[in-house]
């Protein structure tokens, strides 16, 4: 499903009102949400295009902060459609990516540190001693 | 109909947890095994953990819920009149595909519930009795913990050293320490160590959406490779419509329907069933006849009752440091089992489980679970992101569910499979009781995580798709009058038909389930193979 010009400028509308630019980062349509960002979302989840079309359709000629206002209110399913496509496309971006410090869900070796035994940690647990209740005798 | 098909000594219907331990041990005991399982084998080349749209598209391929995920081995589940929706995944290795690998064994009390706190049901086995297979599927789970947690008797650890505690984990410990609350070290079916086909955990924390590292101990690696050199014969697409039984009331083995639509039937000597909570007692249902108008194994009416699904709560904390919370094991750092046991000043009885786990990357940041109708959007968003991404640790609690009657599993009259087969409906209600255990425990972890240093807590919304745990439909019991199943696993009303899966707990305990119902599905079988030259079976 392809987005003409006009719906990707009510998408950049509506996502600007969720985030904005601000504390160094750059707003949705910025960092290219209604563009590329949306190429690489319908790309992966072709499906969301037609819930989102119908979003946009919806918003056409209207205030984006009214809509977005109105859609968390009465429709959240739309909305839920909305932000998460928004979100998702802001950041895939690479440059919002490095901006907040996420490299993703790359692997990350296990501290070989057996941390728990630290300090005594473990130990105060233990001298704590059980916390079960047994099986009773007469079970046994 | 094709009726070809080979007697098999044991017939077995799932290739989840349950059907994968049973068909090993059947199996090793020199069995000819055949199990039938309505998926394949899952796709983990659709895991994209190094995708940059792993959030996005984690939910597409490795949804939980099978009505949203709609593949073409999942059959619809009508949950309208449902509190919870229910989770699953239906393939080879069943819902240890996408299970967050929590391996808790349950504790003495939760098989003596009746005599301890006068309420449900005492488990026709005790914490002693399970023990051993306890330890067993835990060395062919590749579980990883750490022997002498003082929530448990005295015993052998899993064979892997745990995972580590990390920045989170070790916060909470020290905060439960100065509370004089218990917390240990995790039991995780997560490989921290290379070990037989797994190798080591790389914390992507994905492992509840395709583990693309192979170290979760799903059964789709840890028990089908050897199952299948084994000679187990294991056949994928294969949707069971419904037992067969001959007029001496034995059953003869299941008719399916294959990927084509064209139905087979596959005769056994014995027939076992490990398709869920669900999956098991709807397939009784859909095999009632004349002879048997309430479903098959259901003189009791009991067949599709006292479904048990834990309601699941979940406490967020955010710290003024970065935890390293956008990865991890999840699975879980550590546990707390401080307020599991029962006590009457609380107003509600029985308890809950909690894990500490991690809360993953950006877009999970913005989501309304955990984070509730709390504002992220507009002027503070970037802010928002920055206080919680990598900065916050979550508690997961899973509360006991009583059994009750009236919460129940039916066929659905009119939704149907893409077969035509009759779809199950959920009714079930939480209970006043769960309401309760589930406010003291949540305002408990609120207090764990102040005390770990963490100046917001947010207590999530209770939301629907939390039924993992799918448990207590076809009760066991020593009394065919008031139970499905004995001790064994073997139904009352039909002495070769067996259920090994979570259908046949009497209550749910507070824990994660898999472990138990691996150990005890492993029990039965060795129960089977121990009274296989006495078992009746059909001529």
């Amino acid at each position: 499903m392809s987005f003409d010009p006009s719906q990707r400028a009510v998408l950049a509308g509506l996502a600007d009102v969720l985030i904005p630019a601000g504390d160094g980062m750059p707003s949705a349509s910025a960092a290219g949400v209604a563009e590329d960002g949306l190429n690489q979302v319908l790309a992966a989840v072709p499906s969301l295009g037609a819930s989102l079309a119908d979003v946009l359709a919806r918003a056409k000629g209207r205030e984006a902060a009214e809509v977005v206002t109105s859609l968390a209110r009465t429709d959240p399913a739309a909305y839920g459609i909305l932000t998460e496509v928004v979100t998702a496309a802001y950041f895939m971006n690479p440059n919002v990516r490095q901006a907040v410090g996420y490299t993703g869900q790359g692997p990350t070796p296990l501290d070989p540190r057996v941390d728990y035994m630290e300090d005594g940690l473990l130990e105060s647990v233990i001298k704590r001693g059980p916390i079960y209740r047994p099986t009773p005798k007469a079970n046994r | 109909m094709s009726k070809g098909q080979v007697n098999a000594d044991v017939l077995i219907i799932g290739a989840g947890p349950t059907g994968a331990v049973a068909a090993k041990r059947l199996a090793e005991a020199g069995m000819r095994v055949v199990v039938l399982e309505q998926g394949d084998w899952p796709d983990y080349a659709r895991a994209r953990a190094d995708h940059a749209d792993f959030e996005l598209t984690a939910g597409r391929d490795w949804s939980a819920n099978p009505n949203r995920r709609q593949g073409p081995a999942d059959y619809p589940i009508s949950d309208v009149d449902s509190d919870i929706a229910a989770v699953m995944y239906n393939a080879v290795g069943g819902s240890t595909v996408l299970f967050a690998a929590h391996w808790q064994r349950n504790m003495p009390s939760d098989f003596r519930v009746r005599t301890l706190d006068g309420v449900a049901d005492d488990w026709p086995l005790t914490y002693e009795d399970l023990e051993p297979y306890y330890e067993q599927v835990e060395t062919d789970f590749g579980v990883s913990g750490l022997a002498g947690d003082p929530a448990f008797p005295p015993g052998k650890g899993p064979p892997l050293p745990p995972a580590p505690l990390g920045r989170m984990g070790q916060r909470v410990a020290r905060a439960h320490n100065q509370l004089g609350w218990h917390w240990w070290p995790a039991p995780n079916a997560i490989a921290t160590r290379p070990y037989k086909a797994l190798r080591p955990c790389t914390q992507r924390a994905t492992c509840m959406w395709g583990c693309v590292e192979g170290a979760k101990g799903s059964v789709d690696r840890t028990h089908w490779p050897p199952n299948l050199a084994l000679g187990v014969q294991l056949r994928m697409g294969a949707r069971v419509r419904r037992l067969e039984v001959n007029s001496g009331g034995l059953v003869t083995g299941a008719v399916y329907v294959d990927r084509t639509g064209v139905e087979h039937f596959q005769p056994a000597d014995v027939t076992i069933l490990g398709a869920n909570g669900i999956g098991t007692p709807r397939l009784l249902l859909l095999s009632g006849s004349g002879r048997y108008p309430n479903g098959l194994a259901n003189s009791t009416g009991l067949v599709g009752r006292r479904l048990m699904m834990h309601p699941f709560g979940t406490v967020v904390g955010l710290f003024d440091e970065d935890l390293g919370s956008m990865r991890g094991v999840w699975g879980q750092h550590l546990h707390s089992l401080q307020f599991y046991e029962t006590d009457p000043e609380r107003g509600f009885v029985r308890g809950a489980k909690w894990g500490l786990q991690p809360t993953g990357g950006p877009v999970s940041m913005t989501r309304s679970y955990p984070w509730g109708d709390n504002p992220i959007w507009g002027p503070g968003f970037h802010q928002s992101i920055r206080k919680r991404l990598g900065r916050s640790a979550m508690w997961g609690i899973i509360a006991e569910d009583l059994p009750d009657e009236a919460n129940r599993v039916v066929l659905d009259p009119e939704l149907k499979d893409g077969d035509g087969i009759p779809a199950p409906k959920l009714i079930y209600r939480m209970s006043e009781n769960s309401y309760r255990l589930l406010r003291f425990h949540q305002e408990r972890a609120r207090e764990s995580l102040q005390a770990a240093g963490a100046y917001e807590t947010i207590v999530a919304p209770l939301i629907r798709e939390t039924g993992w745990h799918l448990l207590g439909t076809a009760k066991m019991g020593v009394d065919p009058g008031s139970s499905v199943v004995d001790a064994w696993g073997r139904a009352h009303d039909i002495p070769n038909l067996f259920i090994f899966d979570g259908s046949i707990w009497p209550t749910s305990s507070g824990m994660n389930p898999t472990a138990t119902i691996a150990a005890l599905a492993l029990r039965c079988s060795d129960q089977l193979v121990r009274s296989r030259s006495n078992q009746e079976v059909p001529t």
